[in-house]
């Protein structure tokens, strides 16, 4: 049975693109058959992320013009053969799909793949209502500042009066040491204000920058960011992995520690 | 050490009571001028029945389901 989600957030910035491109890659490293569809028409992203950008032919506007067939749009991935990359346009804009375009493709989408993983522009206009309208169910990506929260609030609003039930949070870009100061909002907090269930608390970690820029998604050895990417995608498959957080020790951020709610 | 720091004086409880305060509003589209013009209506209304202590008098809403409560403190006639 194949899934589509959407990640989403609101705010610009915060993350959406690298969420994809990780859990993407991590849903594919575990056997399953996965598409990334770049949904920000005008500003493409997600290939770069990928390292898929000097292989793109046709995009997500061509297949919805009938410019070219699904199957000659979708870029597999150098790494994992059962990853696919379905990229944006970068001439075009956001009115050049409607919603009813997006459902027809992502219905598509899910007959050859397991996941189907949409990757939300930043904001709430067409763009973000295009990415909302195939969706089951929906990541919403937020930081512990103020001004993600509050959007991320505004995007919750918006997909439940979509009728998406299934909503999950990622929290990203954490620092512990500011969290165990208490300059910086914790997992509990964010949790507190925004009213809806975890899926993943991710570390500002270097790693994610390092793999980005060599367009390697979830390429390092010992990250503690690319390993809650994995947790993550397991809990998408309905495993049940307990939160963990890093707590200080020594001066020294050490894995392990608390587990927190859920 | 980490005693030093009372949770108040730092900046992530402070954007959490933030955040707390201004999303309530936003989800109901009530700001918090509307809250305190409503206070004081209810102030107004509850005062024309009975003696309240009105500096006692709070109002807040509760998320999920959202649920506007008021705590009007009531003097009895000999305090009054």
């Amino acid at each position: 049975m194949s899934e589509v989600i959407v990640i989403t957030s609101g705010k610009g910035g915060v993350g959406k693109t690298t969420t994809v491109a990780n859990i993407g890659t991590g849903l594919a490293a575990m056997g399953k058959k996965v598409v990334v569809v770049d949904t920000d028409i005008g500003l493409r992203n997600l290939d770069v992320v990928m390292g898929l950008e000097n292989r793109i032919v046709y995009n997500l506007v061509d297949v919805i013009n009938g410019s070219c067939r699904l199957k000659q749009a979708l870029i597999r991935d150098r790494r994992h053969s059962e990853l696919y990359l379905l990229p944006s346009a970068q001439t075009k804009d956001k009115t050049a799909v409607s919603p009813e375009q997006m459902i027809k493709l992502t219905d598509d989408l899910r007959e050859e793949f397991d996941y189907v993983l949409l990757d939300c522009p930043a904001g709430i206009e067409q763009g973000f209502r295009n990415a909302v309208a195939g969706a089951d169910r929906a990541l919403v990506v937020t930081t512990p500042e103020v001004s993600a929260i509050r959007d991320a609030d505004r995007i919750i609003g918006l997909l439940e009066s979509d009728g998406i039930r299934d909503i999950r949070l990622i929290i990203n870009r954490l620092r512990p040491e500011m969290v165990a100061r208490g300059d910086m909002m914790s997992v509990d907090d964010v949790l507190e204000i925004l009213a809806v269930d975890l899926i993943g608390a991710i570390l500002d970690d270097e790693q994610i920058v390092i793999s980005t820029n060599q367009g390697e998604p979830l390429s390092g050895k010992k990250s503690q960011a690319e390993e809650e990417y994995r947790n993550i995608c397991r809990r998408l498959m309905g495993e049940d992995i307990p939160y963990v957080t890093v707590r200080r020790k020594n001066n020294i951020f050490q894995r392990f520690g608390s587990i927190f709610r859920k | 050490m980490r005693a030093f720091f009372s949770e108040k004086n730092r900046s992530a409880g402070y954007a959490r009571d933030r955040m707390k305060l201004l999303l309530v509003s936003e989800r109901i589209d009530c700001s918090p001028q509307m809250m305190k013009l409503l206070r004081n209506d209810l102030i107004h209304t509850v005062k024309k029945y009975v003696v309240i202590d009105e500096k006692g008098v709070t109002i807040q809403i509760t998320q999920e389901p959202p649920v506007l409560h008021a705590v009007i403190p009531v003097l009895k006639k000999r305090d009054a």
